[in-house]
């Protein structure tokens, strides 16, 4: 209390710059809240406290969360440069000037987002593979997709990998990356979330990559252009969640027993999700009505379906099922319909009220209307 | 300003503890206000809060904001665990939204305080493990340094440069990049 009392006299007497200095100062809360402070910076601003005392010299050094992009390590309000004017060679300098000046533990997370680099930087990004598996980077973000990707892309470094260093990685997310000659043994054990886009990988080294990430439970695949089958069988026992978009040329997506999370969205093929499945979401142009679709071609096999979302055309009327009851389980249907066009127009919307007697135990009904553009 | 749940509240008094602040004022609360704080929640569960939990570190200034604080958020977690059970997409719901904007809008209300009784917020979330609070008082700091110069970071948290000439001009050759 009495330090209070001498705080408040000085307010009153002293020059504001000594009242300042009484009590507490943001130097002298402990390091790890000044770690914590700093972290939550942008990158470039954390680097420069460096400069503010030998106290704050380091303590950007330990961030968790490294994340490297165009927007963090090069764009500067108002100076007109954009991506396509700097070379990649300021940016990897800068990832290099980082990571040199790193403590290189307790890495959470590390993110690469810059669009030109390709297989031509391989030595580069090869490093940084080398310095998240030193660090033992739980979470792995290499996105190196761009609008028109012409170079060879980046070959993931799988030969880096081996049992014991590929136990820290949790999460991992490529985007045009090379997926060639996957490790036949089993790397990545602790592998819980893997995404990829636009990756080069073919049916049989999916297959293989996946087989051996045994605890996996969460896997999203979107615009892989060589796919033309899935297989999410047995080894994976553990996978709750899949995420499959726009592969033109997949056909076939094989599912195992457990999955709870199903999102597809592209050409429509045949899915026979497994009775586990509790939310389904399905986008595809290529259903012409919803009631059609809910009602003849998804299996009737669902029982613990509880939230089911669906995003298609309404170009079709349906008739009417005079059916029993479909789903039992289910709560939630999200239904995203786009009527071209008003005029041209054959289906009602009253018609969807056969969904209310098809799902007695429903609590939420949305429907989202889009007639040529316009969102109602 | 001590009393705060002495009186009607003692109906409850099973799930009622007592929080005792370094400068000895006695604040009744909750189980499910204390046990925002995880220090809290493991001496409960460790069967110690008879008599009162004695916070040596915290004054009743402090711990007073501390369980406002605590107050709101356990009502909000007590929501969420009740109305939105297994529909966390939900949220387009409009109660959850206007309660989230809410509990928002008593967050920025809650920080508009002295730079003093922030870092003391800071230091007493830290000792009592209440990881909301902590991130969102060092969430204010850090704000508060966003587009700043090193001089006047300085200047404003009083952070005297001891550096010498060499060791800044190493420093600025090594962060040269950061300030382009």
């Amino acid at each position: 209390m009495a330090k209070r009392k001498s705080c408040l006299e000085v307010e009153q007497n002293g020059p504001p710059v000594k009242q300042m200095r009484q009590g507490l100062q943001l130097g002298d809360l402990p390091l790890d809240i000044l770690h914590s402070i700093v972290s939550r910076l942008p990158i470039r601003e954390a680097v420069r406290t460096s400069m503010l005392s030998n106290h704050w010299n380091r303590i950007w050094c330990s961030r968790p969360n490294l994340k490297f992009s165009f927007r963090s390590l090069v764009y500067k309000k108002g100076s007109g440069l954009s991506r396509s004017s700097i070379s990649e060679h300021v940016f990897i300098q800068r990832v290099d000037a980082v990571l040199k000046q790193h403590s290189g533990i307790g890495v959470d997370k590390m993110k690469i987002k810059f669009s030109p680099l390709h297989n031509e930087h391989a030595e580069h990004i090869d490093r940084w593979v080398q310095f998240a598996i030193a660090s033992k980077t739980r979470k792995l973000i290499f996105d190196f997709e761009g609008q028109y990707p012409t170079d060879e892309p980046y070959s993931f470094p799988f030969q880096h990998f081996n049992a014991a260093n590929g136990s820290h990685l949790q999460s991992m997310r490529l985007g045009s990356v090379s997926l060639k000659e996957p490790s036949n043994i089993n790397v990545f054990i602790n592998l819980k979330k893997l995404e990829l886009v636009n990756v080069d990988v073919t049916d049989d080294e999916l297959k293989l990559m996946l087989f051996n990430c045994n605890v996996l439970e969460f896997f999203g695949i979107s615009c892989c252009r060589m796919l033309t089958s899935l297989h999410t069988p047995r080894p994976l026992n553990h996978l709750k969640c899949l995420k499959v978009s726009h592969c033109p040329l997949l056909q076939v997506i094989e599912l195992n027993f457990g999955l709870e999370t199903l999102e597809y969205e592209g050409t429509l093929i045949p899915l026979e999700p497994p009775s586990t499945l509790r939310n389904l979401c399905i986008k595809s142009l290529d259903i012409l009505s919803c009631i059609g679709y809910i009602f003849t071609e998804l299996p009737s096999t669902l029982p613990h379906l509880e939230k089911l979302t669906l995003r298609c055309p309404e170009l079709k009327r349906a008739t009417l099922p005079s059916m029993p009851i479909k789903f039992l389980y289910l709560r939630h249907l999200r239904l995203e319909l786009n009527f071209v066009s008003l005029r041209k127009r054959k289906t009602d919307v009253f018609d969807l009220a056969c969904f209310l007697e098809a799902s007695p135990f429903m609590e939420y009904l949305e429907v989202h209307v889009d007639v040529d553009g316009l969102q109602t | 300003m001590a009393s705060a749940g002495s009186g009607d509240e003692k109906a409850a008094a099973a799930a009622m503890i007592t929080l005792i602040s370094s400068d000895n004022e006695k604040f009744e609360v909750t189980e499910a206000t204390a046990t925002l704080s995880q220090t809290i929640r493991h001496m409960i569960e460790d069967g110690c809060t008879d008599g009162g939990v004695p916070l040596p570190n915290v004054t009743s200034k402090i711990l007073a904001r501390v369980i406002e604080y605590c107050k709101k958020h356990a009502t909000a977690a007590a929501g969420e665990e009740g109305s939105s059970s297994s529909f966390s997409d939900a949220a387009f719901l409009e109660v959850d939204r206007a309660f989230l904007e809410e509990l928002e809008e008593f967050d920025d209300a809650f920080l508009e305080v002295d730079r003093a009784t922030l870092f003391d917020l800071i230091l007493a979330a830290n000792y009592l493990d209440i990881k909301g609070l902590l991130n969102l008082t060092c969430q204010k700091v850090a704000d508060s340094v966003k587009g700043k110069t090193p001089e006047q970071i300085r200047e404003m948290y009083n952070i005297v440069n001891d550096l010498t000439p060499e060791e800044e001009a190493e420093i600025r050759r090594e962060t040269q990049w950061a300030f382009e």
